[in-house]
């Protein structure tokens, strides 16, 4: 017989807590519920249901549509552990979909996934796994939660190709205390054996790209459909303000991009600014994508101790970025100067830079 | 689930296992006679022999003529039939239906089609807070073009009995035709359907005690109906397709269960769904019934717990053990409130927070006495 648990009398007996898993139907999280099965939880699968309509038809690169919910509940099927699917649909368009489709409207290039771990996976999911009386919520990312002198530190995952601990900045101690990342120590083809060896018929599964809604990485397609009316003409202008053309809509651009501008130049020509309000693409040589320094908006930071004084540390500007050395001091809650020892190409708005020490994730917060 | 884990079924208007000795007399027909009821020979003739046995049974419990039982495939085949049967047959006469807000979806869905595709006009009687209809407003929205009258006879998320009797027998004075969903009545009422001078009738196997798959339909003699599955000519011209022989056979088998039971059993499934709900009552504060406190089926209960998220409760009886529901099994999985919750003027919240408790003959008194434990538990760790 199964009883509630309540952590603060079981934890002498570790095994016998119940650990709600977030199951995308994927490799990874398949065999985060594999390993935390074979440790001795108490495991329960949850999927999320977060696709709207047209995005039901995407294919198996997507970790969102019908076919997600159903590899997950056949692994959960084949691992004797009882699954849930929670409707989010709502939640979902509104925290992610239309902040993704508004970021790009106004000139910016959005990270759905940060949005969406921040209030979804470990908003309502968490949520909803301590409703179910959970002693933690695990996912399978790649990144690890450690405790040390009474305050929980994120770490990057050891397999740094798969290292997803950039998405995971917005994490609060809270938050940080009640979650569990088994792959944190493993590599991505250690997981694929384990899916293999457990006979989980996933295990050859391709990976998930980055944003599970544009699954072909078409991000104007998606756009196009789901706010024709939004695509503006607009002017392009040169970085002395010199009209050179007109554009179909500034979703249409991302700093840093070459193709696609239209125009003939007589040099290598890139978006190097977007300004929303006026709806113009600002266009220029290589030399003008390099800044020194940028300002971040809802920037978090993971330790209870916020700095006061100035931070040197490494900031990613963007998910597959090598970092880069940086200072940074907060200007408010909110808002942080961070100042590059050597100037960065594309510091795109919109993203997020995330600041680590080492291995050690210390917080982030979006471009402005 | 583990698999020592003690379980509680408490969900027996989504379906039932089935009554004991209905597999035994289905196994011959899986694995044996393999005849279709359609042939000569003598193969066909022992499958024919055991689809007549099994109306009979069927229509010996509910007390008709057996060749007015129709087999359908369930309960939203039979209600499919038995309304667009009544609307395409009838509507050189008129294209009026009426229906009522607390229908299962097999009737809603079934009469917006007509209305949307075929340009029947729907008249939808409202409800009391407690899902009654009421005579006056059925009375009020007959017209000239009304051709049938469809109604729950027994509503399957909140149990309550429709007053039914009464627009039968106003509705025969009009002549117009009435065709009851008893899918959640039958095996949970005792069933007179010549005394009641319904029309038609539709029940599914699935919801007691027999196998899935199978339905009966029963249609007054003197009514032509249009059929839903055109073919050769089975089931009285009403239904083409090869007869599902084994489910058919488990089907009458239930039927001839039921009939042999006294009806003092559906007082001791009553009592069981009293201890629950008082038990839950005395133990849970803001704990609201949903639905009629007497004229209601046997066995539903529907209880809304202040403050308390319906799906995370579900979910959590689960993993102790019970298996409940959250309004209708079709609807599960969703956050939208239950419609029928919401026709009878619950709010939101108090619609969100429901839990439909449905028992059985399986259902012993410890059953309750856990339920009552896990339910006060889960409710007291949820509020915190």
């Amino acid at each position: 017989m199964m009883e509630s648990l309540n952590p603060k009398s079981k934890i002498q007996n570790p095994k016998s807590l119940r650990i709600v898993v977030g199951m995308s139907g994927g490799v990874d999280s398949s065999v985060a519920a594999l390993l935390l099965k074979e440790q001795g939880y108490e495991v329960i699968g949850i999927t999320l249901k977060v696709w709207l309509g047209d995005c039901s038809d995407t294919g198996e690169h997507a970790c969102c549509g019908p076919r997600a919910v159903e590899d997950g509940r056949s692994v959960a099927y084949q691992l004797g552990i009882p699954f849930y699917v929670i409707d989010h649909k709502e939640a979902f368009q509104e925290n992610v979909i239309d902040y993704f489709c508004n970021e790009y409207r106004e000139g910016r290039t959005p990270n759905p996934c940060v949005v969406c771990n921040r209030k979804l996976k470990f908003g309502s999911m968490l949520e909803f796994a301590e409703k179910l009386g959970a002693w933690k919520l695990a996912t399978g990312h790649y990144a690890n939660v450690e405790e040390k002198k009474g305050e929980f530190i994120l770490r990057k995952g050891k397999d740094l190709k798969k290292d997803q601990s950039y998405f995971l900045y917005t994490l609060t101690q809270g938050k940080l205390s009640k979650l569990y990342f088994p792959l944190g120590n493993r590599t991505k083809s250690e997981s694929r054996e384990l899916a293999k060896k457990a006979g989980l018929k996933v295990f050859d599964k391709s990976d998930s790209q980055e944003i599970c809604f544009v699954p072909d990485g078409k991000y104007v397609n998606f756009l196009k459909k789901a706010v024709p009316g939004e695509f503006q003409k607009g002017p392009m202008k040169d970085m002395a303000g010199n009209m050179i053309g007109t554009h179909e809509g500034i979703q249409n651009f991302t700093i840093g991009q070459r193709k696609g501008l239209g125009i003939a130049f007589g040099h290598p020509a890139y978006v190097v600014a977007l300004d929303g309000k006026t709806n113009t693409v600002i266009v220029g040589e290589e030399k003008d994508l390099y800044v020194s320094g940028f300002r971040t908006k809802d920037t978090h930071w993971i330790s209870n101790q916020k700095p006061k004084d100035l931070v040197e540390c490494t900031v990613k500007i963007r998910s597959m970025h090598e970092g880069a050395r940086v200072t940074v001091s907060f200007l408010d809650e909110s808002h942080a100067q961070v100042q590059l020892l050597s100037p960065e190409k594309a510091v795109t708005p919109g993203q997020a830079a995330v600041f680590y020490d080492g291995d050690q994730v210390l917080g982030g917060g979006f471009i402005e | 689930m583990t698999a020592f884990q003690f379980r509680v079924y408490l969900d027996y208007n989504s379906t039932s296992p089935m009554l004991l000795g209905v597999a035994d007399a289905m196994r011959p027909y899986l694995d044996g006679v393999y005849g279709n009821p359609f042939s000569v020979h003598g193969e066909g003739r022992h499958a024919k022999q055991a689809v007549e046995n099994a109306r009979n049974q069927v229509a010996q419990w509910l007390k008709v003529r057996r060749d007015q039982i129709i087999f359908t495939s369930g309960g939203s085949e039979s209600i499919n039939t038995a309304i667009k049967g009544v609307a395409f047959a009838k509507r050189t006469k008129g294209k009026h239906l009426i229906t009522s807000v607390v229908e299962h979806s097999a009737t809603l869905e079934t009469c917006h089609y007509l209305e949307n595709e075929f340009d029947f006009s729907l008249s939808v009687l409202p409800v009391d807070s407690t899902g009654l209809i009421s005579l006056e407003d059925a009375k009020r929205s007959i017209t000239s073009q009304t051709t049938l009258i469809s109604l729950i006879h027994a509503q399957n998320e909140i149990g309550t009995i429709e007053p039914v009797e009464e627009v039968i027998a106003f509705a025969n004075e009009k002549g117009i035709g009435v065709h009851l969903d008893g899918v959640q009545a039958a095996g949970k009422m005792t069933l007179d359907l010549r005394a009641l001078g319904v029309d038609l009738y539709s029940i599914s196997s699935h919801k007691m005690g027999g196998p899935k798959g199978v339905g009966a339909l029963y249609v007054r003699d003197d009514l032509k109906i249009h059929s839903l599955i055109h073919g050769a000519h089975h089931e009285r011209d009403m239904r083409a397709g090869t007869e599902n022989v084994a489910g058919i056979v488990g089907f009458g088998k239930a039927a001839e269960i039921l009939s042999s039971k006294d009806p003092s059993e559906f007082l001791k499934m009553e009592k069981l769904k009293q201890k629950l709900c008082e038990g839950l009552q005395n133990r849970i504060k803001d704990c609201f019934l949903n639905g009629h406190p007497s004229k209601s089926l046997p066995n539903t209960l529907n209880l809304s717990f202040g403050e308390v998220d319906g799906l995370a409760l579900l979910l959590n009886l689960d993993l102790e053990g019970i298996a409940a529901s959250s309004g209708s099994a079709c609807l599960s999985g969703g956050i939208e409130p239950s419609p029928v919750l919401m026709a009878l003027g619950l709010s939101r919240e108090r619609a969100q927070g429901a839990i439909r408790f449905s028992l059985g003959w399986g259902n012993r008194e410890e059953d309750i006495d856990f339920t009552i434990e896990k339910v006060s538990e889960v409710v007291g760790r949820l509020r915190k």
